[in-house]
């Protein structure tokens, strides 16, 4: 039985999944921001990371330590088979019930 | 330099992270954002970034580790732009607001501070009137507790008025009105212990008083109805007492003390607070005699009820009016001129002397909060007649009036809550001060001073007075500010314009502050005049190099008079012959020590009812105590060593008495009768008035009896001495002691000392009214000055063309001159009316110790005319010394 993804766990999934390899915490957030507008909490984004983590969503390589960050390494976060898997879930799940909605929900 | 984040924010963020590579991660997140940050916004704006976000997340985690789970939101947030909602608009105005006022830090801290001050007053009065006159008994009971009294509505109130048969009349008769009632009887028991005897301060009650307030012992139990029955005496003690006496040792109870030198065992500690009546230190059970259950004479008991449930203090009276009635007729001899009243316990047992002086400073404090919002009021006017383009610039962009003056009252908001935070330790301090200041011997008798402190009820008050007044101060300006023209202000080169009727409004409240501050200064003037008068006025006899001490016999031992006679005189024989004292007397009770008594009297000829009797005040004096207390006599002669208990009966009277009974102050040889059943009393002397007690008015009726021929029971030693009087304390308590050792001597301290005590309210009273007076008449002169140079700002330009077209200095000052003159003309007129107000008010809250004079009004409004001017004229000269070519550049 896949997971199913709250709406939070569910942004921060995408937006991993789109940045690909860049997938850190700074970007992760400010995209979210962009494309929904929405200025989500910086405490919230590492809890939500760390939770997805622990279910096995993610795993996160630790590297690019760089001056500008005093030294301390980025750590980068890659969707993992049961991240993916919970993401088509809720994805099909909203899908199946929006489906023939179209012309209604796709108005700006 | 790079910029670094704040050290101890982020000490503090790796701190609330247990996960050494989470912890490493998020700490470098932050730091790449945070060196972004500095090179888009600068470092200050990048550090105060840093700090709001380690916060944030470090919160979370702390709130995390409390609750044992992730907070992981469901929802992604609200969406950021645009922000809407009230509190979303709120909090941007609110943020609006402190930007404001903090870009304005002179005016800002003036506005804070002038308001601070005035409520600190007005919340320390306010905590004083809570403490003292409000609530001084905080007891389970006392809401339901009523005292009832042998004495009409008068304004001093004579609680201790009560027969015991009274008592039992309404114990058994009033039984639907009142649930319980208890009786209390001045006691005053001499303790014997180790070293000489101490007087306490004791009561002999009835049980009941202790269930009527719903007080319990803290240590063992309070009295029961079956301690008065039995045989073994039994004492309950203060909480004080037993700290002085015992070192708090919890083995007190059941032990045996000597009061009045019989033994009575301890059964209980009453808790710190409960005192009554009147800073009590032992309570013993109080027990009738079947002859004194019929004693319808003796007034001298002091009676508290319960009203019993749904039963009013005005249907009780109307029960004890109906008892009264029929007492009438049943003793017609002691009751003809008896009357009840029923007033609620604080009132009844509260410090009556206080209430009006207490409502006297909460008058003043008010007038100063005015005098307060005032200048807070004309400052505000000013910085919006500053901001007169923005406001406009801002309504053009189409915020609404509403919103304009719904921003500057938030501004003003914002300074209030600077305020009444700034005023609680203000408040504080001011406290402590006021209990500092307060004598010991005093403070042991002040009902309620353990609650004079910062409570929740003066902190309400506070904020409460804080946004009153703040609404009061912004209201005028706001208003004015949110109906300016918009056109008009925007126009280029306008000045910016100050109104006509801007300038009037800004003119009453200089004018109103003038008023205000003369009234406050008239009143602080009158309750000095008033203090000197009562300290250094004539008061009839002389108060130096006297030293005085207290004896109270106990009727145990001292039933008999003759013991009282031999006792006086065994006391007054070694004392006379010390060296260093020049005279020793004994009199029955010391002018200004507030216990006096009064007696029928009857000059001969009146028919002897109870209706025709004149309540004057008699003392009871050995040969030489008027001469000792230089009391001049007036004719006759003073009393002699002759006239003893087997001659023929005398007395001195008073020149008051004197001309009210006999229209004359040659009364020798007249006589009179103090008790219908007694033989008349022959006048042998006049004497001159003696004030008794500052509180009293009016002169009183005093009679001097000889001691011999009417011993007191209590009485004050007076030694006349050729050295400092306090040298001779130890002496005569060691008279005393050698004459009996059971016998102690209370309130050893000289003449001044005794006159100083009784007037220590007063001189309280009037010190800080004048410290009010004196920081609302600098508040008002800060306030015209201010006022004054942003007057002169405003005129720069047309200063300039005046000196340009040749204005001489003196011109120019005259010119602003007169405004200044014009408003402070205006403000003393009306301050004149409001000081006359104020003068009468103080009339009848002090008991007419005040008396409103004329010249000391017209004094006062001269003073603050110079300094009123003073504060203008600063102004008005820099304004002459403008040079023209800058002015006329000014914008």
């Amino acid at each position: 039985m896949a997971l199913y993804l709250g709406e939070f766990e569910y942004a921060v999934l995408l937006a991993v999944l789109h940045l690909r390899e860049d997938a850190y915490a700074v970007p992760v957030r400010s995209l979210i921001e962009t494309r929904t507008g929405r200025a989500i909490a910086r405490g919230a984004l590492y809890t939500a990371l760390e939770r997805l983590e622990e279910k096995g969503c993610v795993t996160s390589a630790m590297r690019d330590a760089t001056e500008a960050r005093a030294g301390r390494p980025r750590r980068y976060f890659t969707l993992t088979t049961r991240g993916l898997e919970a993401l088509r879930a809720t994805h099909v799940a909203l899908r199946s019930l929006s489906t023939g909605l179209e012309t209604i929900l796709e108005q700006p | 330099m790079i910029a670094t984040p704040p050290r101890l924010v982020e000490r503090l963020l790796a701190w609330s992270m247990r996960d050494p590579s989470w912890r490493e991660s998020v700490l470098g997140d932050l730091s790449e954002e945070f060196s972004t940050m500095t090179t888009q916004a600068g470092a200050r704006s990048a550090r105060s970034w840093y700090r709001k976000q380690a916060f944030g997340i470090a919160a979370r985690r702390f709130a995390a580790r409390l609750t044992g789970r992730p907070l992981v939101p469901d929802r992604l947030p609200e969406p950021t732009e645009p922000r809407d909602g009230l509190s979303g608009a709120l909090w941007h105005d609110l943020r609006h607001a402190w930007r404001v006022v903090r870009h304005q830090p002179a005016l800002s801290l003036t506005v804070v501070l002038v308001l601070a001050v005035a409520i600190a007053a007005n919340g320390t009065v306010f905590s004083v009137a809570d403490a003292l006159v409000l609530r001084p008994f905080r007891y389970p009971g006392v809401d339901r507790a009523v005292v009832l009294a042998s004495d009409g509505h008068t304004r001093f109130f004579a609680r201790q008025s009560v027969t015991p048969g009274d008592f039992m009349d309404w114990r058994e008769q009033a039984g639907d009105a009142f649930s319980r009632l208890a009786a209390l009887e001045w006691w005053d028991p001499a303790y014997s212990h180790d070293g000489p005897p101490q007087q306490l301060a004791g009561f002999r009650v009835t049980a009941s008083l202790f269930d009527i307030l719903g007080v319990r012992a803290e240590l063992g139990r309070t009295l029961l109805e079956s301690d008065a029955a039995g045989d073994a005496a039994v004492a309950v003690l203060s909480h004080d007492f037993w700290v002085r006496q015992f070192g708090s040792r919890l083995d007190v109870l059941g032990k045996t003390i000597w009061l009045d030198t019989k033994p009575h065992r301890v059964v209980g500690v009453m808790p710190p607070t409960f005192t009554v009546p009147f800073g009590a230190e032992v309570w013993a059970p109080l027990a009738f005699t079947p002859e004194a259950r019929s004693d319808r004479k003796d007034q001298h008991l002091m009676v508290v009820a319960q009203l019993a449930p749904g039963v009013s203090a005005e249907a009780s009276e109307q029960r004890l009016l109906a008892i009264l009635a029929q007492q009438k007729k049943a003793y017609p001899e002691t009751h003809a001129r008896r009357e009840v009243s029923v007033r609620t316990f604080t009132e009844g047992f509260g410090d009556q002397g206080s209430g009006p002086f207490i409502a006297v400073w909460q008058v003043a404090s008010l007038l100063l909060l005015l005098v307060a919002c005032a200048n807070v009021a004309n400052l505000l006017l000013a910085r919006n007649t500053e901001r007169q383009r923005e406001l406009a610039v801002r309504m053009a962009l189409g915020a609404s009036a509403r919103r304009i003056a719904w921003q500057l009252l938030l501004e003003s908001l914002v300074l209030a809550a600077a305020a009444s935070l700034l005023s609680l330790p203000l408040i504080w301090a001011g406290l402590r001060a006021i209990r500092v200041s307060m004598p010991d011997a005093v403070i042991r008798f002040v009902q309620g001073i353990n609650y004079m402190e910062v409570q929740p009820a003066t902190f309400l008050a506070t904020t409460l007075l804080a946004v009153c007044a703040t609404v009061i101060a912004a209201m005028i300006p706001a208003l004015r500010a949110s109906r300016g023209s918009v056109v008009e202000s925007l126009r280029p080169g306008t000045r910016v314009s100050d109104g006509a009727s801007r300038q009037r409004g800004r003119a009453v409240l200089a004018t109103a502050q003038i008023a205000l501050t003369l009234a406050l200064l008239a009143t602080a003037g009158l309750s000095l005049s008033a203090l000197y008068r009562v300290s250094s006025g004539p008061i009839g006899f002389d108060t130096v190099g006297i030293l005085t001490g207290s004896i109270s016999l106990p009727d145990t031992r001292y039933a008999e008079l003759e013991k009282r006679r031999q006792f006086i005189d065994a006391v007054l024989r070694p004392l006379s012959a010390l060296p260093s004292v020049v005279d020793a007397a004994v009199i029955s009770s010391l002018p200004y020590s507030g216990s006096y008594s009064y007696v029928h009297f009857w000059p001969e000829g009146v028919g002897l009812r109870e209706s025709t009797a004149v309540d004057v005040v008699q003392q009871a004096v050995t040969p030489t105590a008027l001469t000792l207390l230089k009391v001049p006599l007036l004719d006759g002669r003073m009393l002699a060593a002759a006239d003893r208990e087997e001659s023929p009966p005398v007395a001195l009277v008073n020149r008051a008495l004197a001309e009210k009974m006999w229209k004359s102050t040659t009364v020798v040889g007249r006589r009179f009768y103090l008790r219908p059943d007694a033989p008349p009393v022959t006048v042998v002397g006049v004497v001159g008035d003696v004030a008794q007690d500052w509180i009293v008015v009016t002169r009183t009726l005093n009679v001097y009896l000889p001691v011999a021929q009417h011993p007191p029971g209590s009485f004050a030693v007076m030694l006349r001495t050729v050295p400092d009087p306090n040298q001779l304390a130890a002496n005569l308590r060691a008279v005393v002691q050698s004459a009996d050792v059971d016998q102690p001597v209370l309130n050893v301290r000289t003449m001044e000392k005794v006159v100083e005590d009784k007037t220590v309210g007063l001189r309280f009273a009037a010190n800080t009214l004048a410290i009010i007076a004196a920081v609302s008449c600098l508040l008002s002169s800060v306030g015209l000055y201010s006022m004054m140079s942003f007057l002169m700002s405003r005129r720069t330009r047309e200063i300039g063309v005046r000196v340009a077209l040749g204005a001489t200095r003196w011109d120019i000052v005259r010119l602003t001159g007169t405004t200044a003159v014009k408003l402070t003309a205006a403000g003393i007129i009306v301050g004149l009316v409001l000081a006359y107000a104020a003068g009468r008010l103080m009339e009848q809250a002090m008991f007419g110790v005040v008396n409103p004079s004329l010249t000391l009004a017209i004094g006062l409004a001269v003073v603050l005319a110079l300094v009123s001017l003073a504060a203008s004229y600063i102004p008005a000269q820099r304004a002459a010394t403008v040079d023209p070519t800058t002015a006329l550049r000014a914008e």
